[in-house]
């Protein structure tokens, strides 16, 4: 079983990247699954979330609001996990770590290991946020590879800083869109990449 | 120059299965090192071995820097750096069975800076990609020596791998031993027993 999959793009220079999440039933428990690629190529997904918040809404529902239930709410966790990547994306472009750190804590899997019942569910969040940071320094590397091609060392930081603020305001405005473009070429004055 | 130090070893014996951690210290590229933990489980009923992937503890260049005294010195110099590896494996493995989760964490965040005060946001996400590392060799080492604990000493077994977490936490300190190993064995009353492997073979006929 499966939600609908909502996508994210940053175009930065000539790279494009893609954030793709959808939610999906894994033997008993639902999870957000989500995906980045560079330039369309294929790339693996991670389980983002655990949630079964669609199969509730869906159970409390009958005939086709069922289905319509499932499919608006898996829809809503998708946006909210492709979001939370933008953001924490944002954050770290930034350097603002005390936030990406609260943000980490914040998420549904619990970072915090007062919450967790054994060292065991603690030690799966951990390894749950280890993959979240392998995504999100892929991408922060990616764009910063690209700004350094257009901005040159001496702003380097400053276009960071500023594709960074950008990533964290789209994320919080377009919240509710299923999938939208975000083009920091254009952004950031980079005119000759612009679309 | 010095291409490889030696690995140390630290394993727990159960009575079906042995856990066993692996550190080595290894150049790389001539210019820096790396020490990396290796962990196998050996079922020692079926003689299967399971290797999971490795984890970086940390990169060093004292055994290359050693190197400028005499070789030996570099070698003491990545057997030590090994040994912190193990060593730090079995605390928190100790710590872990004792559901001590806020000291570990404490321990493992501050170690692989994945907290705000890293210098930046690819350190604390490096930081963060190497306690997912960890994390999942401390859970093998948890799962193991669970299952082991409840399959053979089923009575009061949470309490038994409380017992097991304590005596890693004291036993693990051994910076000068290459090979350590700790028995988890059943005494002459039937009762849980956990040993230094040394102890155990002295009591032996």
């Amino acid at each position: 079983m499966r939600g609908p999959k909502v996508t994210r793009v940053i175009k930065i220079g000539a790279m494009t990247i893609g954030v793709v999440a959808w939610w999906e039933k894994r033997g008993k428990v639902g999870c957000v699954r989500l995906s980045v690629s560079r330039n369309g190529e294929p790339a693996q997904s991670i389980i983002a979330d655990y949630n079964d918040y669609p199969l509730r809404n869906k159970e409390a529902h009958s005939g086709k609001l069922a289905k319509i239930a499932f499919s608006l709410s898996a829809e809503e966790q998708a946006r909210r996990i492709a979001d939370t990547f933008i953001r924490r994306l944002g954050l770290a472009l930034q350097n603002s770590l005390t936030e990406l750190y609260q943000d980490f804590q914040d998420a549904s899997f619990w970072l915090n290991p007062k919450d967790a019942l054994t060292a065991s569910c603690w030690f799966n969040s951990l390894r749950r946020a280890a993959e979240w940071a392998k995504l999100i320094e892929t991408a922060r590397e990616t764009i910063a590879h690209e700004l350094l091609k257009l901005a040159g060392w001496t702003h380097l930081l400053e276009k960071e800083r500023e594709a960074g603020g950008r990533l964290v305001a789209v994320a919080a405005d377009r919240g509710d869109e299923p999938d939208y473009l975000v083009d920091l070429n254009f952004d950031l004055g980079f005119s000759d990449y612009a679309a | 120059m010095l291409h490889k130090g030696p690995t140390v070893y630290r394993r727990i014996v159960f009575p079906t299965a042995a856990l066993e951690a692996r550190a080595r210290w290894k150049a790389v590229n001539g210019k820096s090192g790396k020490t990396m933990l290796r962990v196998r489980v050996y079922y020692l009923d079926d003689q299967r071995v399971r290797e999971y992937p490795p984890a970086l503890f940390r990169y060093s260049s004292d055994p290359l820097n050693a190197l400028l005294f005499s070789r030996q010195a570099a070698i003491e110099e990545a057997m030590r750096e090994a040994a912190e590896a193990a060593v730090t494996y079995s605390v928190w493995l100790g710590l872990a069975l004792q559901d001590e989760n806020t000291l570990l964490f404490d321990g493992m965040t501050h170690f692989f800076k994945f907290d705000p005060g890293a210098s930046s946001a690819t350190t604390m996400l490096f930081g963060a990609e190497r306690m997912g590392e960890w994390a999942l060799l401390l859970q093998v080492g948890c799962a193991i020596a669970e299952s082991e604990i409840c399959r053979h000493f089923a009575d009061n077994w949470r309490q038994h791998e409380r017992e097991l977490g304590a005596f890693l936490q004291n036993w693990a300190y051994r910076p000068e031993e290459r090979v350590a190993e700790v028995v988890v064995f059943r005494d002459a009353d039937g009762q849980f027993a956990v040993k230094d492997a040394r102890e155990v073979v002295r009591v032996l006929p």
